[in-house]
């Protein structure tokens, strides 16, 4: 009976936490779960509940989780016959494709440079990135401007994908995924007579693949979603990606908006599902003291 | 990681799903897309054929005028028939012919016998004056004869008494009495010239006198054979109901039959079998040396499209030959424009009817496209087929652009506008209804 | 001998980051000393101006209002949350079911802008789901009696909106990271503290913030990092001109931009670029202190 009773002491905390936490989680969910009803809700229905939104109604929207007029017509549309939909998602695939392949080529020495060794300036050029990082994508609209203006880049994918990869995002990532690595491992190495490029790619990679994985999963969530650039740089809507289309949609097409979004989100939540795992425990290492 | 390959694996379905669906969707947008011919303006005339319905008229015609008062028996002609001299053009009812003629003959002795009676009555009037001036005459000859017979007479008296003269020594009063009676015979003498003179002057009064009355005799009689005909044109009905009365008689003894004695086309026939006619026309026709025309009207917009002396053809129903000739006068005519074609003899010999086709080439416009590519949209419009560069790239679209027509046949327009130009591609044939802004696909032939 | 082998081995060590430094020198920095060197330059005529644009700068209104809102904004949405992630992270950390809610608040960050700005609308509009239930909670229940509809977006709660979809975005990723700070220290010095007798606070000031004092440095980084990112958001939701109270340096540079205005955005850009370069400095010297001062102790 005392155990029983002790036990359930010492579980009640963890009870009293998971149902506080459920609240905000909840909170987070609940948006979400329009999407789907959204997505498969007929036009006539959404735009009769939002009507008031739309500024053509009395009153106030109300919202139907549950469509009371399901149709998979937005997703026929949006599937069949949008040709436009396909074309700004493989815009969008092969954009974040270039840049997360871009980033891991470029940014994974990067990072192994400023988490096992040691030189001068390292401190400074480190902060310097951090900066870099920092910088809202205004503050840096008009040196890339000018930059990819002398390239003669603008209006090309390339002015959206080079200066992603040399974004110093995934480089503070890793970089912290790198630190979490024993510097007795690579000392060990070191004395074992292994070369620099072969410690990073037999250490750094494999001990730190959880903070690469979880830099990937940042970086595509990050350029998945890709707003500013694209609009800033790219002219032509031909090459535009696909999260320059949902905007366009009208409001009063929401239903076809949320089949959109839904599309979108699958690939995303792919993404996530697969980088779960180093998302949480790649985060982690960040999270870490340094 | 059993779960994360099945992840991987949904992950690659999902893609391949997407890339599929992409040419999915190409293909069913694609299919759903109009399919355009095109072509770029030309610059070009235009063509333009005028076909407009007319009639074959004379150009001057001349009438037959009606037998006054006969009966029609048949008719025998119709209008477009050809005539010759001998050609019948309607027959009279000759029974009624011969009735109207013997009333008409009647009529006509009446007349003659009455003139007679006046004029021989006249006659006698200046007989009997003639008479009265003779017996006048003849009495002065006479009393001119015994009066010249005394005066001779006394002339001898007095040369007698001139033998008698006296002795120179005879006595004085012998002298005075010779001398005395030779005065009074001087003076017998001269009166009896006077009485002759007198006489003499009197005759010559009667005579005229005579004269002026046969003079009113003759006036008499001629007023006598003007009293039922009282003017110079009623002498002239007189002599033409001799005429007709002759007429009649060579239309009774010819069986009724009206011949048209001249040749020439029928134009237009007034009568019918069982009128009684008029002395207006009856018949008119088109003799041959004045010819025939083709007249048509035609409107103000066919009228720039024919000219005087443009070259016409002329096609007459019943025939399939055309007739090539030109435009010999366009007068304008309440509202319209009356055209008219002075036709070769013989060619439209016996048709009142005939289609007049015209061909007319325009000047040269800059932009002349195939009349299917002109649609209206309040207004003539046109789809210019571009390159647009949307989402999907570049893409073929159309946009419609507002022109004026500045002319056009039944194939080609030609038209204009300040942002034409030779090298547009002007959509003439689609397969399906065009929007402005459509995106489209070129035909393959 | 040996000096050049290690010479030779250090330059071999740079190989690793020579390429992504050519990439950062070319993509950022030069193009960054370039607007230095145009924000002392007019913009048409290229013309030498001095400071002139750096003037223009702070005389403008609009720089005003949006570095005083971007401050704000700064000020409550990075404690915001980092207090409330630091939280649920606290609460969860010990629970076995916590990859289940971390997952669901990790949703949002998947979520693309322009549908999060679409549902924002539905809900926040005037006549929006939100003020739907708000009144319909007033009439029934009295609780907030006389609920006058709020137009969000366009008032003085236009900068909470903001806030609240920053925070529901941002919320699941910080936690993350809390909680990979908390599962670093080492259990068992709490445990000894506990059966020392040592309070929840107790333990919470002495043992758990101390070890937490990286985590407190990256995750401020980051969160100060989301908040910028967050004007996609506001921008998608609100236009270039949004209500005064969410005008922010972002918007006054986007809008520079769109009208050519170079020389004065290339004086801000300078400016902002500096005020956070030596915010980072100061803040990574201090922490570089503190942690001298942690091994020394």
């Amino acid at each position: 009976m005392l155990e029983i009773r002790k036990k359930w002491k010492k579980r009640r905390g963890a009870w009293a936490a998971a149902v506080i936490c459920l609240f905000p989680a909840a909170l987070i969910c609940a948006p979400l779960l329009m999407i789907p009803g959204g997505a498969l809700m007929d036009g006539a229905e959404i735009n009769r509940i939002l009507a008031p939104v739309l500024g053509e109604g009395k009153g106030f929207a109300v919202w139907h989780l549950i469509p009371l007029y399901p149709t998979i017509g937005h997703f026929y549309r949006l599937l069949i016959e949008s040709p436009a939909f396909y074309q700004l998602f493989w815009n969008t695939v092969g954009m974040t494709a270039a840049i997360l392949f871009g980033q891991l080529a470029v940014g994974l020495p990067s990072a192994w440079a400023f988490a096992a060794f040691q030189f001068r300036g390292r401190d400074f050029l480190f902060g310097l990135y951090v900066v870099l990082m920092l910088l809202p994508f205004q503050v840096m609209l008009l040196p890339q401007y000018i930059i990819l203006q002398k390239l003669e880049l603008y209006n090309h994918p390339a002015a959206v994908i080079l200066p992603a990869i040399f974004s110093t995002f995934p480089v503070f990532i890793m970089y912290r995924g790198f630190t979490q690595i024993d510097a007795e491992i690579m000392e060990a190495a070191r004395l074992d007579g292994a070369g620099e490029l072969q410690i990073f790619l037999q250490i750094g990679l494999t001990l730190g693949k959880m903070g690469i994985q979880s830099a990937v999963v940042l970086s595509f969530l990050e350029n998945w979603n890709l707003v500013e650039q694209p609009m800033a740089f790219l002219e032509e809507q031909a090459k535009w990606p696909l999260s320059l289309y949902l905007p366009q949609i009208d409001i009063g097409q929401a239903g076809f908006a949320f089949a959109v979004s839904v599309v979108v989100l699958i690939p995303a939540l792919f993404v996530f599902a697969l980088g779960q795992d180093a998302l949480e425990e790649g985060i982690a290492c960040i999270g870490v003291k340094q | 990681m059993d779960s994360k390959k099945k992840l991987w694996r949904g992950f690659a379905a999902f893609m391949s799903a997407m890339l599929i669906m992409t040419y999915v969707s190409r293909m069913v947008y694609v299919s759903r897309m109009p399919q355009i011919r095109w072509m770029n303006p030309i610059a070009s005339s235009i063509q333009k054929k005028l076909q407009v319905d007319g009639t074959v008229e004379a150009v001057n015609s001349q009438a037959v005028t009606g037998l006054d008062g006969l009966l029609v028996k048949k008719v025998c002609v119709a209008s477009g028939d050809r005539m010759e001299p001998e050609t019948v053009l309607y027959e009279v009812d000759v029974e009624d012919l011969m009735t109207q003629l013997s009333r008409l003959e009647a009529e006509e002795q009446v007349w003659q016998g009455q003139v007679q009676a006046q004029r021989r009555e006249a006659q006698e009037e200046i007989v009997r004056a003639q008479e009265d001036y003779d017996i006048s005459v003849a009495e002065l000859d006479r009393k001119i004869a015994e009066e010249t017979a005394l005066l001779e007479d006394m002339m001898e008296d007095l040369d007698t008494h001139l033998f008698r003269i006296p002795k120179e020594d005879a006595s004085d009063e012998i002298w005075i009495a010779w001398a005395d009676e030779r005065l009074r015979l001087d003076r017998e003498i001269e009166a009896k010239k006077r009485a002759i003179e007198d006489t003499n002057f009197q005759k010559e009064k009667i005579l005229k006198q005579a004269d002026r009355s046969i003079e009113d005799a003759k006036q008499a009689q001629s007023e006598v054979t003007g009293a039922y005909a009282p003017s110079f044109s009623a002498i002239g009905q007189v002599q033409a109901r001799e005429d007709k009365i002759e007429a009649w008689k060579q239309l009774a003894e010819d069986e009724g039959k009206v011949r048209a004695g001249q040749e020439g086309t029928v134009l237009e026939v007034m009568l019918q079998s069982g009128m009684r006619m008029g002395s207006e026309a009856v018949v008119r026709y088109a003799d041959d040396e004045s010819g025939l025309m083709f007249s048509t009207v035609i409107t103000q917009e066919q009228k720039s499209m024919l000219h005087t002396g443009d070259s016409v053809r002329l096609r007459f129903p019943g025939s399939s030959e055309e007739v090539a000739e030109t435009v010999d006068f366009i007068m304008q005519e309440n509202g319209g424009y009356t055209v008219k074609i002075y036709l070769e003899p013989g060619v439209a010999r016996g048709r009142t009817e005939g289609v007049m086709e015209a061909a007319s080439t325009s000047e040269i416009y800059d932009f002349v496209v195939p009349v299917k590519a002109l649609h209206n949209e309040g207004g003539n419009c046109v789809y210019v087929l571009e390159e647009r560069n949307g989402i999907l790239g570049t893409e073929l679209s159309i946009r419609s652009l507002t022109v004026r027509l500045l002319d056009q046949n039944e194939d080609y327009a030609a038209i204009a506008d300040d942002l034409l130009s030779g090298d547009m591609k002007i959509v003439t044939e689609s397969d399906r209804e065009l929007e402005n802004g459509a995106a489209v696909k070129e035909w393959l032939d | 001998m040996r000096g050049k082998w290690r010479l030779r081995w250090k330059s071999r060590r740079l190989l690793f980051l020579l390429p992504g430094f050519a990439g950062v020198l070319l993509f950022y920095i030069l193009p960054f000393l370039e607007v230095v060197r145009r924000s002392f330059f007019k913009a048409g005529n290229n013309a030498f101006v001095g400071v002139d644009n750096y003037h223009s700068v702070f005389e403008n209104g609009a720089f005003a209002i949006a570095v005083r809102n971007t401050a704000l904004y700064l000020a409550m949405g990075v404690p915001c949350l980092m207090g409330i992630s630091l939280f649920l992270a606290m609460l969860l950390r010990h629970l076995a079911v916590r990859r289940r809610f971390v997952s669901a608040m990790l949703l949002p960050m998947a979520v693309p802008a322009a549908v999060m700005v679409l549902t924002l609308r539905i809900l926040v509009d005037r006549q929006g789901v939100l003020n739907g239930i708000l009144t319909n909670v007033s009439e029934k229940y009295e609780v907030i009696s006389g609920f006058i509809p709020i137009d969000y977006m366009n008032s003085e709660w236009a900068l909470v909106v903001v806030l609240f979809s920053f925070l529901w975005k941002n919320t699941g990723y910080m936690v993350i990271l809390w909680l990979a700070g908390l599962s670093a220290l080492p259990r068992e010095v709490e445990e000894a503290a506990k059966v020392d007798g040592a309070g929840r606070w107790q333990s919470w000031h002495y043992i758990i913030r101390p070890g937490l004092s990286g985590s407190f440095y990256t995750i401020g980084m980051l969160s100060v990092l989301q908040i910028f990112k967050s004007y996609r958001e506001v921008w998608m939701v609100a236009g270039s001109y949004p209500q005064e109270q969410i005008y922010f340096l972002q918007h006054l540079l986007q809008n520079w931009y769109l009208k050519l205005e170079f020389d004065r955005m290339a004086a801000l850009t300078v400016i902002l670029s500096l005020v956070l370069l030596v915010v980072c400095l100061l803040l990574q010297k201090r922490l570089e202190q503190r942690e001298k001062r942690a091994k020394r102790g």
